[in-house]
Order: structure tokens, then C-alpha cells, then sequence
């Protein structure tokens, strides 16, 4: 094991950067070098003329104008992407990079950007409905977490923020289910999607979300997930040592059961008392 | 009658022990919907500061500067800074008719600091004769959105500015130059007059794959010619994005700034006394020369200064007049405030962004700093959107010192110490999460020596929390100087 080592891909983080992206790479390279594995990152600014081989591809947020120039970037790009994929290199795509990745992404002004197609989901971000923003907590599909969390907590928790509405195509697998919060679309109680190794023809793991925060240093059991099948794949999965994650888990359970008390009283409150009250709330930041 | 009103509902807010900043001017636009543009159209120069960082300490200054000239400006407290916010200062100057009383040199001047998002809807009634636009960084995306919204929003408000009005802008933001560029008036700008001298540049990335070294300043949000798309480069980089600019294609480059601040002496941490010394900084540019000694730290403070100098040209203030009002200003509550508590020196820190904590990572060892507290909350006034800690380095700031930490988020400054690499290489003296704001203070004291100093950096609420519990253990803020 000592010997192994995970090469991480980051994605055009010139552009897409903005959602604290970094943070998911420290926590991956933190809880790899823990268990004596090497690591080494590798930046793909905007302009790269090639992929290089890697374990692991993190593609983070953007603006809206950064998006068009990413997939600008994907359609040269988006093919060795799919072959490094195929080949069993794990991903993890947040919020823009999300989008961007889907097989369709029509932007707030209606252009429809071009798509490689690596996960099963098409957004639209037209129609000027309000942003989904806010806090999330949500549960994660247990094929992910398939015996490898031994507290049993599959519960995941972020913040998102997207003007975006996304579908998943029929008989995609969300990433997680949403309790608080909006995820995909605010309407189907989807969050991201989940590709597990195998899936689809390709032997990577992909995961594409919504949830920055970062997502990964408050979710640890995520976060190992990765390592592992960017190290694994299917056809030989990789057990880790487990590490000391009391603080990780500290931040996650302050944050769920903030969210999880708010809405509970959320719910409790009629409608009408909300619109009566709520602008003078936001007004005096209570 | 409207005026009447709104001042009896600040008194009853004063009485209930608020500040009532908001709902004075509320009542009063209630009965009275033309009430802004009225009152503000007694008033003789208006000056509208706006911008993400610095618009509290920069419309401090304008003050100073109009203060000088024997004006009496009439100002909206610090964060009120929302319509209502305006509106309740005019309030309070006006008499029960809703006439402002006038100083003895005439109509009083106005200086308001402005919401990012309520500038389109306060403009057009206040009508100003200067509008400064400090700078434009990422922050609060979960309120404003994205930066390139806010540029539009304030696009489409400067439309509406009259004719004559000024619009004075920092030259080496290249959010603000792509704004001005494509608005129609009269323009000053403001700017360093050279690369900052107090950090390094960072190698430029090259084509192809880069290692980490070569990703350029990870602060920085990526900034597109707005004409081409293409990622601008820089000859050199002060604050996050802002530099010496210029879009590969040609588009747009920085101008030569036509009030330049270059700091030649920086500040210094207290003496035994508890006073510490702000920069010194020495003006320049078309509009002429001259050097302040402040009381103000940091590079962030000597645009601040520029902005502020800049905007006092544009009303008949000249460089040296400006220069000579601005000494010994020492910023408004919260923003780099020295306190005395139990013999200890805390300074405050407001933080709010991953510019403004990677400029308290700098200010760093010239804060003298013996223990660090760090506050995180994310009310609605912080941003609920916590994820900026990560984008800006801190080793700088807590490695081998003690550090405190707290706020509603303490557990994620916890875990962004716990996984930076760079401060694994010197891990800080000792970790402490104590979620309460007091809790933490009264830890944070007691853990620097008597005379020592706690740089206390949190984000707005928990400044404000840390703020009233010193001021009710009767801590008094030390003037420096």
C-alpha cells in the first residue's frame, strides 16, 4: 500500500475557482498522505493542450462567462476526459463543472453550450426563476458508501448556489436525496448524480454535484469514497485505514442539526406568518 | 408630519435600546414616498461611495476631507448603507418640516456609503455629484450573485446618474475599468503608483500544465476581457485581481492612475503605551503631491486613502488639502480598532471575504500579534456562504502562535487549519474552539501576556459581538498615534 500513490487532476482552476475549491483538494491530499499514500496535483489551466494519465479529476465552479469558456476548453479537451474516465480515473465535478459536464447546458442567456456528455443530467438556466441558494443537508446514496462508512452516517452537507434547474436522464441515480435544501431542480428531491465504477461502459467513479462548502473536509466519508475508487475501481476495491475524523464530523453534525432544527420550525410556522414576517427578519438579520 | 413620525420611531428604537437605523427612514418613505429625493435635494455636494471592500473607512475619509473645509457632512452610520439606511440619516438632520438644517457656508454636503445591490435604487433620488466605486470583489455570492452581475447592476444605475456627475474609480480594478469603460461621464481614477512593495509577485503561469507554483495568485478570482473572453494578465498584482491589468488581445489596460498612493513607511504594532503608529503614504499624480502620515494600516487602507483623495479633487479639495485632513484618522469601529482589554491590546479585524482575510494573513507580523482569535459566523450580515476561508492562505497567520477560535462556524476554521499543508510544515502553539463569542475573548486574553496583543479577525457579526462585550467590560478604544 505504502507504495501507491494518487495523481489529482484539477480542472481549469484559473477559471473555475470560486466556491473555495481548493479546500476538496487539500482534504483529498491530507487523507491520502494519512494513510501513506504520495500524492501529486496537477493544475490544467484553461489552454492545456493535453490530460495527462491521473487517478482522480476535480473540476470546480464558475461564473457564468468562465462556463462558456470551459466549455470551450471540454470541446477539445472532452474526449481524453471520457477516455481517462473509461480507463477508471475517478471524478468529481461541483456546481459549474457540473453543469458543464452534463449532455446539455443552456446558459441564463439561452445559448446552449457544448457538452461532452460524461454524466447523465441536462440543465437549463433559462427562465429567470430565482437562484437556489442555501445551506443543504441531504442523504447519500448508499451505493457509494456501501459498507466503507463505519459510523453509518450517510447524511452530506453543503451549500449550494445555482441559477441552473437540472434533470437526470431516466434511470440516473441522484448523488444524495434532499432533506434540506434544494438540489437539483427544487423539485424532485434529487442532488447530483452518482455513477458508480462499471456504470455506463466507463470504470471511473463520477460523481457530479452541486454541493460546494467545500464538500469534502465536512464530509470525510466523501472524501474517502473518492481516494478509494480513484485507487480502486471496481474489478479491485481498496479498503483505508480509518483515520481520527472527530472533527470533521463535529463541523458536519453542528451543521445538520442547525438545518435539520431550522426547518423543523420552518414547517411548524404557517405561510401567512412567513410573508408577514419574513421581510422584517431579513431586515434586522434574524 | 412624515419627518414627525420617523423621528418618533427612532426614539422609541433608541429606547428600546437599538441602534434604529432602518426603520425611521422607513416610516418616513412610508407616508412620505418622495421623502429621499427631497431631502436630499437640499443637500449640496453628495458623495456615494460603493464597492465591496474599504466603502466604510473610504467614506470616513471623504468626511475628514469635507470636515476640513468646514463642512459639517451628514453621513449614514457604518452598515447602514440600504436606502432606509440613508434615509434615517437625513432624518435625523432634518427639522420637523423636513428641512435639513443648513450649515453657516450653505447647503450641507452629504457622504453615504452604498449596498453593493441598492445603489440602482438610491442614485437616482439622491442625485450625487461624485460617485466612488472602490473596488469589486467576489463576496456574498449568495446575496449579489455573481461579481459580473453586480458590474451590470451598477452599469444600468450609472445610467441614471445626471449629467455632470463624476465617477471616480479604482484604475487598477479591471472589474471597475471594463464598468467605466463602457459608461458615459466624466471619470478620475485612483491607484498605486508602482507594484506594491510589501509582497512578492507570483510567477506567471506559462501555457500547457502548470504545477502549483505557476497557477499565479490563487486569490484572485480569473478575470475575462469582457470584449474577448480572454484571461487578462498582469505585469503585477497588489489586492486579489487588482494590478497593473491588460487583456492579451488589447481590449483594455490599465490606466496611469490620476491619483497615485504608494505607502513609504509602514505601520507599526503598539509601543508599551498601547499606541501603535499608522502608514505613511505619499500621494501623487496629475492632480499633484503630497505625503500623510495616517492612522491607518495596510495596503488596503492606502487605496482607501487614493479613493478618498481622488473624490476630493473631483469637489474642489485639492491633493495637499486632502493629504493634511486625512492625518491621524484612525478608521471607523471594527476595521483594524485598537482595544485595551485587561492590559492586553486586541485589534479588530473585520473580515468578510477571502481578499480581506488574505490581507489580515499579511498584516500579519505587523500586528505584533501574541495570540490570533478568529471568529466565523454565518448570519445573513456574514454571508451564510462560508466556503471563501479556503481560497485565502493562512499559515501566515496562525502558525506558531496561539490560536482561538470562534462563532456559529468555528468548526470550519477548525477543519481549514487542520488540512492547510502549509501549516503543517509550523503548526500553531495550541488550538482552541470555543464556539461562544465571550468565551473565546475572555480565552484569548488571558493567553497573551499583559502588554501583548490579540489580533482578533472575525466576520461582521461576530465583530460586532466581540465589540460589545469588550465595550461593556468597559475596554475603551486606544487612539493610535
Amino acid at each position: 500500500m505504502a507504495s501507491r500513490s494518487l495523481r489529482i487532476l484539477h480542472l481549469f482552476p484559473d477559471v473555475l475557482r470560486i466556491y473555495g475549491d481548493g479546500g476538496n483538494v487539500m482534504t483529498l491530499v491530507d487523507r491520502a498522505n494519512a494513510r501513506s499514500i504520495a500524492t501529486d496535483v496537477v493544475h490544467v489551466p484553461v489552454g492545456a493542450s493535453r490530460l495527462p494519465p491521473a487517478d482522480l479529476v476535480l473540476i470546480g465552479g464558475g461564473q457564468d462567462r468562465e462556463q462558456v469558456t470551459v466549455a470551450k476548453e471540454l470541446e477539445r479537451l472532452g474526449g481524453q476526459l471520457i477516455d481517462l474516465v473509461a480507463e477508471g480515473t475517478a471524478l468529481i465535478a461541483v456546481c459549474g463543472g457540473y453543469q458543464n459536464l452534463g449532455l446539455r447546458y443552456r446558459t441564463s442567456q439561452g445559448e446552449d453550450l457544448p457538452c461532452p456528455g460524461l454524466l447523465p443530467v441536462s440543465t437549463d438556466a433559462t427562465g429567470g426563476g430565482r437562484r437556489l441558494v442555501g445551506p443543504v443537508v441531504a442523504e447519500v446514496s448508499a451505493h457509494l458508501l456501501d459498507g466503507a462508512d463505519p459510523s453509518g452516517d450517510r447524511s452530506v452537507v453543503g451549500f449550494e448556489n445555482h441559477g441552473g434547474r437540472t434533470v437526470l436522464e431516466a434511470g440516473a441515480r441522484p448523488f444524495a436525496t434532499v432533506e434540506v435544501g434544494h438540489g437539483n431542480n427544487d423539485l424532485d428531491g434529487t442532488e447530483g448524480v452518482l455513477l458508480m465504477p462499471g456504470e455506463g461502459g466507463l470504470r471511473g467513479l463520477r460523481i457530479g454535484t452541486y454541493l460546494h462548502g467545500p464538500l469534502l473536509p465536512r464530509n470525510p466519508h466523501i472524501a474517502d469514497a473518492l481516494i478509494a475508487g480513484a485507487l480502486g475501481g471496481h474489478d479491485q476495491p481498496v479498503e483505508l485505514a480509518p483515520l481520527d475524523d472527530h472533527l470533521e464530523w463535529a463541523a458536519h453534525t453542528a451543521a445538520s442539526a442547525r438545518l435539520r432544527r431550522a426547518a423543523r420550525q420552518d414547517r411548524r410556522i404557517p405561510g401567512w406568518a412567513h410573508r408577514a414576517f419574513d421581510p422584517i427578519r431579513a431586515l434586522i438579520g434574524f | 408630519m412624515a419627518i414627525g413620525l420617523a423621528r418618533l420611531a427612532g426614539t422609541l428604537v433608541g429606547l428600546s435600546g437599538h441602534q434604529g437605523t432602518a426603520l425611521p427612514g422607513m416610516a418616513a418613505e412610508r407616508v412620505w414616498p418622495d421623502a429621499l429625493a427631497t431631502l436630499a435635494g437640499q443637500l449640496g455636494a453628495i458623495v456615494l461611495v460603493v464597492g465591496t471592500n474599504g466603502k466604510t473607512t473610504t467614506a470616513g475619509l471623504i468626511s475628514e476631507i469635507l470636515k476640513r473645509g468646514g463642512e459639517r457632512p451628514i453621513a449614514n452610520r457604518s452598515g447602514a448603507n440600504m436606502r432606509q439606511g440613508i434615509m434615517t440619516s437625513l432624518v435625523r438632520a432634518s427639522d420637523l418640516r423636513g428641512r435639513l438644517k443648513p450649515s453657516s457656508s450653505g447647503p450641507r454636503a452629504g457622504v453615504f456609503e452604498v449596498d453593493e445591490v441598492a445603489l440602482g435604487q438610491i442614485l437616482p433620488d439622491l442625485g450625487p455629484s461624485v460617485i466612488v466605486a472602490t473596488n469589486l470583489f467576489r463576496d456574498q455570492l449568495d446575496r449579489y450573485g455573481e461579481a459580473d452581475a453586480v458590474v451590470d447592476r451598477w452599469a444600468a444605475a450609472l445610467e441614471t446618474a445626471a449629467e455632470g456627475s463624476v465617477l471616480v474609480h479604482c484604475a487598477d480594478d479591471p472589474r471597475l475599468a471594463m464598468l467605466a469603460a463602457g459608461v458615459h461621464m466624466p471619470r478620475r481614477t485612483f491607484g498605486l503608483a508602482g507594484p506594491p512593495t510589501d509582497r512578492e509577485q507570483s510567477p506567471k503561469a506559462e501555457d500547457g500544465i502548470a504545477d502549483d507554483a505557476l497557477i499565479g495568485d490563487a486569490i484572485a478570482d480569473p478575470i475575462t476581457c469582457r470584449t474577448c473572453g480572454r484571461l487578462l494578465t498582469y505585469d503585477w498584482r497588489s489586492i486579489g485581481h487588482i494590478g497593473s491589468f491588460s487583456c492579451p488581445a488589447g481590449h483594455i489596460r490599465r490606466e496611469t492612475p490620476d491619483v497615485t498612493v504608494e505607502v513609504i513607511a509602514p505601520s507599526s504594532p503598539p509601543d508599551a503605551g498601547g499606541r501603535s503608529t499608522g502608514a505613511t503614504v505619499r500621494l501623487g499624480g496629475s492632480f499633484g503631491d503630497a505625503t500623510a502620515q495616517t492612522g491607518l494600516i495596510g495596503l488596503t487602507s492606502a487605496y482607501n486613502i487614493a479613493g478618498a483623495v481622488a473624490a476630493g479633487t473631483a469637489i474642489g479639495r485639492s491633493v495637499e488639502e486632502g493629504a493634511r485632513a486625512i492625518e491621524g484618522y484612525a478608521g471607523p469601529f471594527g476595521r483594524l480598532e485598537w482595544m485595551k482589554v485587561d492590559g492586553r491590546n486586541v485589534v479588530l479585524i473585520l473580515v468578510k471575504n477571502t481578499v480581506s482575510l488574505a490581507e489580515t494573513v499579511r498584516l500579519g507580523p505587523s500586528l505584533g500579534a501574541d495570540v490570533v482569535l478568529l471568529g466565523l459566523n454565518d448570519a445573513p450580515a456574514d454571508g451564510r456562504d462560508v466556503s471563501w476561508i479556503w481560497d485565502a492562505p493562512i499559515a501566515g497567520l496562525v502558525a506558531d502562535r496561539a490560536v482561538v477560535l470562534t462563532g456559529t462556524r468555528s468548526g470550519d476554521l477548525r477543519l481549514r487549519i487542520k488540512y492547510d499543508q502549509e501549516t503543517a510544515a509550523t503548526p500553531p502553539r495550541s488550538i482552541e474552539q470555543r464556539p461562544e463569542l465571550a468565551e473565546a475573548l475572555d480565552l484569548a486574553v488571558a493567553s497573551a501576556p499583559r502588554g501583548g496583543v490579540v489580533a482578533a479577525a472575525a466576520t461582521y457579526t461576530a465583530m460586532l459581538g466581540l465589540r460589545a462585550i469588550m465595550e461593556r467590560r468597559g475596554a475603551v478604544a486606544a487612539a493610535p498615534l
